[in-house]
């Protein structure tokens, strides 16, 4: 359980607020679109004592001694599939990766909370152009965006 | 590009307390003019319907954890992009009108060539929308007003779309179900064999010993079901212990290496209720991520409003005492924990805003029950020692 989530048999009221932070991407890379204050907590994060899964996206907040708060495996944030419905009830996934997308991630954003960073593990599959990994990058976990959550 | 329509506002139409102690889920109109508000309060109120007819969000413990916004906006045409042709239509298709509709979130079917992809061409001004109106939104379901079968998932935003087919609704019931962290499980569209780590999603595992889910199996054949051939779907094959739960091979896209809990369930086909894993995993996500005090516990939320109350606590352990396995009387108290949990959100709005009924429950009945049960702990502590 990430350090946010380890009260959350409290009620909402008493855990740190939320930010939803949108983000867009492209042939450019990652970016920045918005933060919207919820007004809630953050959902469950991952387990802190679990490394990340290497074929994973994940979203991190960090403290300002680069110490990891909470983290959230990012399901299809960079989408290389998608699901087909068919009306007598059966589901496929089939290959979908738009070149652009935009996709939104909630983080906790207590006192401590110092910088928020999306992540693509080494074994991540991105095929999208200006997004994959480059020979020199391949292997090891890549820093797709980072975000400062400090005020003022 | 100017938006082919307006935004006209969000209404609550599920109101169970503050957003800040619920799920908030937030069902969008596509498609519909000014002229069709009412036909989406319609579509609004029939995927709800759908919704609360599915275990376990029939539960009224669960689904007073859940708030419902809709979100009013109105096109400047009525239905969405359907074109005529689609590479994958059978020969002889004839797709239904309207062909072409400018719609405020550009939605189109026959995305990347598939009839039944139904997705959003301006899903930035979705999210921006939502940001505005429900900021505090968990989840998303967009109603496009058009009547060919199809939809969509985008689970990096928790948005589901669906067309107003009668059945596609399922579709979003399934999409809720991955903005609660549920894994897919059917068996089409990865690898054969699956070669990943352990999953962390609860209701898919490489483990051969369901140690994820071994509090629900009922069987000792683990893996229950094998495959025989990896590179042939499992769909449609005969469950060989109907309504276990155990270790059926295929799930997360494929075939062999990976395990679903019980044959069948709504993360595989649409329709089918949802497996006893996946049901107890939605019932603990929202109690731990919304443990709401205006839950369906009526002596925490109604009597007390405090469900860290000592005479709460007592209670509850005494409860949970007797729900053990081999506990005396145990068969009553799962029968009475049953009747409370179905009445109890209903008894807690009636003596929530009645001050003098819940002070006089909590002095005449509940204060001295706990004291009673406090004391027969002390005695039970003392044997003990």
């Amino acid at each position: 359980m990430s350090r946010f989530g380890t009260s959350l048999r409290r009620s909402g009221r008493d855990r740190p607020g939320s930010e939803r932070l949108t983000f867009e991407y492209d042939q450019a890379g990652v970016r920045l679109v918005r933060r919207t204050p919820r007004g809630k907590p953050a959902p469950p994060g991952d387990d802190l004592g679990t490394p990340p899964r290497a074929d994973t996206l994940w979203a991190e907040v960090r403290s300002a001694t680069g110490e990891t708060l909470y983290r959230r495996t990012l399901r299809d944030a960079i989408p290389q599939a998608t699901e087909v419905f068919e009306p007598e009830g059966r589901i496929r996934s089939v290959p979908y990766a738009p070149e652009s997308g935009v996709f939104s991630v909630v983080l906790p954003v207590g006192p401590e909370a110092d910088a928020a960073i999306v992540t693509a593990g080494p074994d991540a599959r991105i095929t999208q152009p200006g997004l994959r990994a480059s020979p020199d990058e391949e292997g090891r976990p890549r820093e797709l965006v980072r975000v400062s959550l400090r005020r003022g | 590009m100017t938006p082919a329509g307006t935004v006209i506002g969000a209404t609550m139409v599920v109101n169970h307390g503050a957003d800040v102690d619920h799920f908030v889920l937030v069902v969008v109109a596509e498609g519909f003019t000014a002229a069709e508000q009412a036909a989406f309060e319609t579509a609004v109120d029939d995927f709800l319907a759908v919704l609360q007819a599915t275990a376990p969000y029939d539960d009224p413990g669960v689904w007073q954890r859940i708030n419902v916004y809709r979100l009013d906006v109105h096109s400047t045409q009525s239905g969405a992009d359907n074109p005529l042709a689609c590479a994958d239509d059978p020969a002889g298709y004839v797709p239904l009108p309207p062909e072409v509709a400018g719609t405020y979130f550009d939605a189109e079917f026959c995305t990347g060539g598939i009839r039944r992809l139904l997705t959003l061409g301006e899903k930035a001004q979705l999210l921006l929308d939502l940001d505005t109106y429900v900021p505090a939104w968990d989840a998303v379901v967009v109603a496009v007003n058009h009547l060919e079968y199809g939809g969509s998932g985008d689970g990096a935003n928790n948005i589901a779309v669906y067309s107003l087919d009668a059945l596609a609704g399922q579709i979003a019931v399934h999409e809720l179900g991955h903005a609660l962290d549920l894994a897919d499980e059917y068996d089409a569209g990865g690898p054969d064999t699956y070669a990943g780590a352990e999953p962390p999603d609860p209701n898919v595992t490489t483990d051969v010993t369901a140690a994820k889910w071994a509090s629900f199996v009922t069987t000792a054949n683990l893996p229950t079901w094998s495959s025989s051939d990896c590179a042939v779907s499992n769909e449609g094959v005969a469950d060989p212990e109907p309504g276990a739960v155990g270790l059926y091979e295929g799930a997360a896209y494929s075939r062999c290496g990976i395990y679903r809990p019980m044959n069948d369930c709504y993360m595989r086909h649409l329709g089918i209720p949802f497996c006893v894993v996946c049901e107890a995993h939605i019932r603990d996500y929202l109690a731990t991520a919304f443990p709401s005090d205006t839950s369906g516990c009526f002596v925490a939320s109604a009597v007390y409003a405090d469900p860290g109350h000592p005479d709460v606590e007592v209670l509850r352990r005494w409860r949970d005492r007797r729900l053990e396995p081999g506990a005396r009387g145990r068969w009553a108290m799962v029968l009475v924990a049953g009747v409370y949990r179905r009445l109890g959100p209903a008894c807690g709005n009636f003596t929530r805003p009645r001050r003098r009924l819940a002070a006089a429950l909590r002095r005449l009945l509940f204060a001295p029950a706990a004291a009673m049960l406090r004391r027969g702990e002390a005695r039970r502590r003392r044997r003990s020692c």
